[in-house]
């Protein structure tokens, strides 16, 4: 009603008393097209009951949102996945900086289902074969856009690696919570490739949380979780899915660094930690001695060859003086 | 196999023999393969960079460039092991041959014929580069009288000799990861992983910077030196760049009276 009028919205203060303005404008053709289209406001915004309102809480993901899902008739709620990521690593356990821990919104948007082009055009008389008998044109459209948006599109790796490095590779942030920052995935062949494009090497959650071995990113473990994806007991399985490292052995596993961190804040000293040190002490020593090598070699000649020059001017100045 | 005159003449104009056709053909395929693996390969170490993505792009991105960049590496590696043949070949045709004819066959002897190889450094060539210092920074005004090959070249020569060891099992155990790690512990791959791209780095820059200079874009050389081609050093680059070898052929061949002086 209101939320339509582009430019709606309010001036507040933020923290640090700066005016920031907060928009309250709703594209209703995008969210239409949404996930959440079918969603009605209030299904969310639960405690808006008049018109106008202020103080409107924030959004709980877990609420039963007065759908009914499709699959068995019950009303239909994220509660499971909230449930489940309380429970995981990410779960805020009323610590220290809880402020910082992930909820639902830091890692999904309500995104509009956009298959491409080539997929549509790949795709088209399915939706006509839907129509043949559900009667409803929208909904049928919407079904359809659904189920080859959630089976063609997802995250691709490089969204993924931004994503997780979002606070992953945060230095400050890591090191409140004594946690390794994330480095040196970029420089990996993993990482390379995912820059080029390549979606069948490993991105974050094709290690730390792999559905294809029942994990699930909201159910998310450390190493030292049992259980979790990358628990040392479950590394070298990890590994070897979907027969990407195949005849990996256990040294692979273990020892292989797919983010070689050059920073450890752990503050016990335990074998595996000193087993890191040492690690991280060889890359360090190979880097330093090519930096060393490269500058002396390279720079020798260089030097070599511009007083070369200089010398052949020389000599040329002496022969004419001749 | 055919036999080079030491001097050809062309167009009144002497050329010096250097480089056999052999010799030659491995310098092709060298170069080649080198060069190929570069342009598949810095654009995965210098991904962020504007340059990279087209290029690789070009070498049919990840799907296809990695394998290019394998392929390329075993013909290199290949050349370098009969390149090592070839090496051991003359050694015995020429030196062992020799010393079997002479009944002259000891541990000592055959010490002294592997060190006498012309690609193999030697005193004259620690002098030589003091000497050349010396040159270079005006202490005198006489420059190394270098033999048939001189200690810069020897660099140029050892650093593939050199740097294909490292690449090339570097290289072969990334390709092998999963098996690898039978016999050897993890990190060695993220050791590898460095050394493979550092090395490489490092072969690159020698090239660019050292090997291309002295035969692409050093004055007397520029655009570029025919040596690689006709295996024939012109007269005036043998006088520059091997004086002592160009006496000595030149007495060799009954030339004396026409040697011309290293300085003019």
């Amino acid at each position: 009603m209101c939320h339509n009028l582009a430019g709606l919205g309010v001036f507040e203060k933020d923290e640090e008393g700066n005016a920031v303005k907060r928009i309250f404008y709703v594209n209703e053709k995008l969210f239409k097209a949404s996930y959440h289209g079918r969603v009605a406001c209030t299904g969310c915004h639960q405690d808006v009951k008049d018109i106008p309102h202020t103080d409107v809480k924030k959004v709980d993901c877990s609420s039963s949102c007065h759908m009914t899902d499709p699959s068995d008739n019950s009303e239909f709620t994220h509660k499971r996945m909230a449930q489940d990521l309380k429970n995981s690593v990410h779960g805020k356990k009323g610590g220290e900086h809880d402020e910082d821990l992930p909820e639902c919104k830091d890692c999904h948007n309500n995104k509009p289902y956009q298959i491409t082009v080539k997929q549509s055009l790949q795709t088209m008389n399915f939706l006509k074969v839907c129509l043949e008998c559900h009667q409803s044109e929208e909904w049928a459209e919407r079904f359809y856009e659904h189920t080859f948006y959630r089976a063609s599109i997802r995250r691709s790796s490089k969204d993924i690696v931004a994503l997780c490095s979002r606070c992953h590779a945060d230095q400050e942030m890591m090191q409140k919570h004594d946690l390794d920052v994330v480095m040196g995935f970029e420089d990996t062949f993993h990482g390379k490739a995912i820059q080029y494009g390549d979606e069948d090497v490993a991105n974050c959650l094709n290690c730390h949380a792999p559905y294809a071995m029942d994990y699930s990113p909201h159910r998310i473990g450390s190493e030292e979780t049992p259980g979790s994806a990358v628990h040392p007991d479950n590394k070298l399985a990890t590994c070897q899915q979907s027969g990407c490292h195949a005849d990996a052995t256990e040294k692979f596993a273990s020892q292989g660094k797919v983010h070689p961190s050059s920073y450890t804040f752990s503050k016990a000293s335990t074998a595996s930690n000193d087993e890191r040190e040492f690690q991280q002490w060889v890359i360090y020593l190979i880097t330093l001695v090519y930096k060393i090598l490269i500058a002396v070699i390279v720079g020798f000649f260089v030097l070599h060859r511009i007083l070369d020059l200089l010398a052949a001017r020389r000599e040329k100045k002496r022969l004419g003086e001749v | 196999m055919q036999k080079y005159p030491k001097i050809a003449i062309r167009n009144g104009k002497r050329y010096f023999f250097r480089f056999s056709l052999v010799q030659r053909v491995q310098h092709v395929i060298l170069f080649t393969t080198v060069i190929t693996l570069a342009l598949t390969g810095f654009p995965l170490r210098y991904y962020d960079q504007p340059w990279a993505k087209p290029l690789y792009e070009f070498f049919g991105g990840i799907e296809v460039a990695p394998y290019i960049h394998r392929i390329t590496g075993l013909i290199l590696l290949a050349l370098f092991l009969f390149h090592t043949g070839y090496w051991i070949y003359l050694f015995f045709k020429n030196r062992v041959g020799k010393l079997i004819r002479e009944k002259r066959v000891t541990a000592g002897n055959l010490v002294k014929e592997f060190f006498s190889q012309e690609m193999i450094p030697n005193g004259k060539d620690g002098r030589d580069m003091v000497d050349m210092f010396k040159y270079l920074l005006y202490f005198t005004n006489r420059p190394p009288r270098y033999d048939r090959i001189s200690w810069k070249e020897k660099f140029d020569y050892f650093a593939p000799y050199w740097g294909i060891p490292i690449l090339g099992p570097a290289g072969l155990a990334l390709w092998y990861r999963d098996e690898i790690t039978h016999y050897v512990p993890g990190i060695v791959l993220n050791a590898f992983y460095i050394m493979h791209t550092d090395e490489a780095l490092l072969a690159a820059l020698f090239l660019f910077f050292v090997h291309w200079y002295n035969v692409h874009y050093a004055p007397e050389k520029f655009p570029l030196g025919t040596v690689f081609l006709t295996g024939y050093l012109p007269e005036a680059d043998m006088i520059h760049e091997h004086y002592d070898e160009y006496v000595q052929t030149m007495k060799e061949e009954g030339l004396e009276n026409e040697i011309k002086p290293q300085h003019h």
